[in-house]
């Protein structure tokens, strides 16, 4: 026994373990109280999360993947771009030269030196031979059309203008003074100058032959890949999105951890949406900036039911010789049901940083940033955390409403990967995957729970090119 | 059944098994709730909502300790959360010189347990709550002010005064029943 305060010995060995009769009538209270809390919705789809699983998966693969492509990049060859070819530049059946009657090959064979005949078709002196020789078709490309040369009068002036033809059909990437290449030919043109004159009357059944050779199409295409625009390329996007949302309710205090396992069976996700208007600039580098205006909508279904009374009857059981045996209780529960879509808006400025890479026709740019909330509203009702088996509503703007809900909710984090695909010359097509983090709680600091919400969604929209680039002065 | 075959079935709630819970516990709890409470209705009150907590969150219970205990827990966290924690600052006053005539803990024995629980219920809200937390419960004075918002020292202070107050009305009935 404690000497010094006996009192206390006294009170607990006497009260620590007493018992009174239990209060049974107590029970049916509780039950009943339990009941009005209980509701009927069914549990909220669990694939939600996967999704939402999924639509973060998407932007860091893809950051994995363009990270090891860009650290493998190797350097573009010097001789991408096709170097105009003085050997065998046409297909061997394309230009074939007609037989020849038997007074032009007399004429031919008298009057036309090789050497002559060689400088009268510049380029093509070899081709010519190549052609009678070749039995497969080679197929290169070249800045000198054989069509050009067939169409040019074979004069002085002419003579210059397949120089400076040849030399100006050339890609302007190409430097004709720097090109080997490029200058014998030139050169080779140039030099058929004080000879074309009298050339003129021996080439003149060729060349006639040649001009009815240039009606037919040649297998020879020039592809002129038109050099990139400097500056930061200009888009325009249209997104709409269906959204998934994954809501995490806490008790401020241990108290309304009841509260919250009532909103909880309460309440659950129906759907979302969203809207974007973007605006982007890529730089040539691939790094985008994107801005504009977004507005995402969700909705949740409240549904409950309670007990609003219960009709307790008794039925009397008689024995065989007509005595009251027993009572037998029954009792019929009468149950209330309430439905309500509760319905969020959401209007946001996204401010993202992204990067973009093609993939054939194709392009993929991941993203991520914080979306500024500007505006949240609500519509709706839940339990009313102060009034077991009550509801309250909480739409913005009513002079009643129940203010648990923020009207602005500050930052918050969004990351997408995106996939386009060209549909016209400044039209793309856009599938975007995304997750986004909501920020902090979307509740007033004076509401008993703290309400927090991850979404991820699927996004399809129209990019539209911006004729213009935008260039920034070097200082 | 077991102890744990109704505890699992209180969380596929199953009538029976919360019937069965609260057949065996109510009685100790509402004892508990009395020792805390004003008066009968009150600490029925206590009661119901403590049981509540108990069958929400039984799924909660780990199958560590004492179910009993895990009750016990939640019957006091409700049974404070009942009270007006500034009825501290009312009860300071009413405390009167008394001779303390060194009553013999024997003569104790004589005292029945619903006389003490009357005793008790005597006492102002915040004495009662620290000496029921302290000298039954087993609380130190740290988790006393913890629990109840207030300094170690108020605890303090309000567990002599309340020990004082309980002496002399434990006196007075013993006088009484001579």
């Amino acid at each position: 026994m404690n000497e010094r305060n006996p009192i206390d010995d006294l009170f607990r060995e006497k009260l620590q373990g007493y018992n009174l009769d239990s209060p049974m009538f107590l029970f049916d209270k509780i039950a009943e109280e339990r009941a009005q809390r209980a509701a009927v919705v069914p549990p909220a789809p669990k694939y939600g999360t996967w999704l939402l699983l999924l639509a973060l998966l998407i932007p860091v693969l893809g950051s994995i993947w363009i990270g090891y492509e860009v650290a493998n990049r190797k350097p573009r060859p010097t001789q991408a771009f096709p170097i105009p070819q003085v050997e065998a530049p046409v297909a061997a059946n394309s230009i074939a030269i007609p037989s020849l009657t038997p007074i032009e090959q007399e004429k031919q064979a008298g009057a036309i030196a090789p050497s002559t005949a060689t400088a009268t078709i510049p380029v093509n002196n070899q081709t010519t031979k190549n052609t009678q020789s070749a039995t497969t078709p080679t197929r290169k490309t070249s800045e000198i059309r054989v069509n050009d040369i067939a169409a040019v009068p074979p004069t002085k002036s002419t003579t210059n203008n397949i120089a400076s033809e040849a030399a100006g059909s050339l890609p302007t990437i190409l430097d004709p003074a720097k090109d080997n290449t490029t200058s014998a030919i030139i050169e080779q043109a140039a030099s058929t100058e004080s000879e074309a004159p009298a050339l003129l009357d021996a080439v003149s059944p060729i060349e006639t032959r040649l001009l009815l050779l240039a009606e037919a199409p040649l297998p020879v295409t020039f592809k002129y890949i038109p050099p990139r625009p400097k500056g930061w390329r200009m888009y325009t996007e249209l997104m709409l999105g269906e959204e998934f949302y994954t809501r995490t309710l806490k008790a401020k205090d241990p108290d309304f951890d009841a509260y919250r396992t009532s909103r909880e069976s309460t309440e659950k996700f129906r759907n979302g949406q969203s809207y974007t208007v973007r605006f982007s600039m890529v730089s040539q580098d691939g790094i985008a900036i994107r801005s504009g205006l977004n507005l995402s909508q969700f909705t949740e279904a409240f549904s409950m039911q309670y007990t609003s009374k219960q009709i307790q009857s008794l039925t009397p059981i008689y024995g065989t010789d007509g005595k009251l045996v027993r009572m037998d209780t029954s009792f019929q529960t009468l149950v209330n049901k309430q439905h309500a879509n509760n319905r969020f808006t959401a209007v946001n400025i996204p401010v993202l940083l992204g990067y973009e890479r093609k993939i054939g026709q194709f392009t993929l740019s991941i993203n991520s940033g914080v979306m500024l909330n500007m505006v949240f509203n609500q519509k709706g009702s839940f339990l009313a955390p102060d009034r077991p088996g009550a509801t309250v509503e909480f739409t913005s703007n009513q002079p009643n409403a129940y203010p648990a809900f923020r009207n602005r909710l500050g930052v918050g984090m969004y990351a997408s990967a995106a996939l386009s695909y060209p549909i016209s010359s400044s039209l793309r097509i856009v599938a975007e995957p995304y997750a986004r983090w909501g920020g902090g709680s979307v509740t007033a600091s004076d509401y008993a729970l703290d309400q927090h919400y991850w979404s991820g969604g699927f996004s399809i929209g129209i990019r539209k090119k911006i004729n213009k680039t935008l260039v920034f002065a070097k200082p | 059944m077991t102890e744990k075959e109704i505890i699992q079935g209180c969380i596929q709630e199953r009538r029976e098994c919360q019937q069965e819970v609260f057949r065996r516990y109510a009685g100790k709890m509402l004892a508990v709730c009395m020792r805390y409470a004003r008066h009968q209705m009150e600490a029925e009150d206590v009661l119901q909502d403590a049981f509540i907590k108990v069958f929400d969150h039984v799924h909660q219970f780990q199958f560590k300790g004492s179910f009993e205990g895990w009750i016990r827990r939640i019957v006091v966290n409700t049974a404070l959360k009942n009270f007006d924690r500034k009825s501290f600052s009312h009860e300071q006053l009413g405390i009167e010189p008394h001779d303390d005539q060194g009553v013999e803990p024997t003569v104790y024995d004589h005292l029945h347990e619903e006389e003490l629980l009357a005793l008790i219920a005597k006492l102002p809200d915040g004495y009662r709550m620290v000496f029921n937390l302290y000298a039954i419960e087993g609380y130190s004075h740290a988790e006393i002010a913890e629990m109840l918002g207030i300094q170690e020292s108020t605890s303090r202070s309000q567990l002599v005064k309340a020990r004082k107050m309980l002496q002399i009305m434990v006196t007075d009935l013993l006088k009484i029943a001579v």
